[in-house]
């Protein structure tokens, strides 16, 4: 039977494929079974927003890398967002604590309390109209649409790692992508945090980079 | 179509049961489908499961975990937990609506 997951487009199979057939191939073959799988390929046809994963994006993330995008998404959560962006990573960068560029925050007074209030200040309380609706969007682990911006900026994240020579991006990159994105919220509440300008914020995280922890 | 999520507002019933499922914890899809005709009766069909689960995942109500990619395990998310908890309530007010006609007709 597992021929039925061809049915599927080629995006929701590169999502869900390798499960799907795991389970179809638990399942005694049965007209019923096949009925179902003719079923739901229909419906993921219909709704292409199924399955649209920007997983490989975040293939070259770094355990911290990571770790800093996870605190990201549940930042986004609480705040109500059903988006991802700049913001909410710089969020998570202030709240890592490990790594350089957390120590880089840190080290300049940018707390993730003082980053949220300024977040809140911009963006008002109970988020602009991206709320809810329906589920257009690229999405990973837990999922919500990226911005334009954020993708831009994870983007020139990784073309920083490539102009260092460094295989994963981490935190670090995260946070000179988001320098860089000028535009983007994120770099926005940097600048009303009084940090410095671009040039300067971009040579200290560089020079952290360089510098061994302290511990 | 049985896999939409919501059905007059509420949840379809695969979402529903599916929701039920991973309350006590993370399964990947196989479990999920296993669990589901223990505690409910009902057989999902393999179409009907990951049109569901594709469906919770899109709306941020479940999210996969890292895993085996053959067996990927789900979980709920925080809004996943909220959700199910209150149309939960509502089913058991409704439930306990009829039930008490009932009675008084008894």
């Amino acid at each position: 039977m597992k021929w039925l997951v061809r049915l599927y487009p080629a995006r929701w199979r590169r999502r869900y494929g390798a499960e799907f057939e795991t389970v179809l191939a638990s399942q005694a073959p049965s007209l019923w079974q096949i009925l179902d799988v003719l079923r739901g390929a229909l419906d993921a046809h219909l709704h292409p927003d199924l399955g649209n994963t920007s997983q490989h994006t975040f293939e070259r993330l770094d355990a911290p890398g990571q770790w800093v995008l996870t605190l990201a998404q549940e930042e986004a959560r609480h705040l109500g967002h059903s988006y991802l962006g700049t913001e909410h990573v710089l969020l998570g960068l202030a709240r890592a604590e490990a790594g350089p560029a957390p120590r880089v925050l840190r080290d300049l007074g940018v707390s993730s309390d003082a980053v949220r209030a300024r977040i809140e200040a911009i963006l008002g309380p109970g988020a602009p109209g991206r709320r809810g609706g329906r589920c257009r969007h690229e999405r990973i682990g837990d999922a919500r649409r990226l911005t334009p911006r954020t993708k831009r900026a994870f983007q020139r994240a990784g073309e920083e790692a490539d102009r260092l020579h460094h295989a994963r991006i981490s935190d670090a990159h995260l946070l000179l992508g988001i320098i860089e994105e000028g535009e983007s919220v994120g770099a926005r509440v940097l600048r009303e945090m009084d940090v410095g300008d671009a040039a300067t914020l971009r040579q200290r995280v560089l020079d952290a980079l360089n510098a061994p922890p302290a511990q | 179509m049985r896999a939409r999520l919501f059905d007059r507002g509420r949840f379809s019933e695969p979402a529903l049961l599916v929701l039920i499922s991973l309350a006590d914890g993370p399964k990947h899809g196989y479990a999920v489908m296993e669990d589901v005709a223990r505690i409910a009766a009902v057989r999902l069909g393999t179409g009907t499961l990951y049109g569901a689960l594709a469906r919770l995942e899109c709306h941020g109500l479940i999210e996969a975990t890292a895993g085996d990619e053959r067996r990927r395990p789900y979980r709920l998310t925080d809004t996943g937990v909220e959700a199910l908890r209150v149309h939960l309530s509502e089913l058991r007010d409704l439930a306990n609506a009829g039930l008490r006609r009932l009675e008084a007709v008894a």
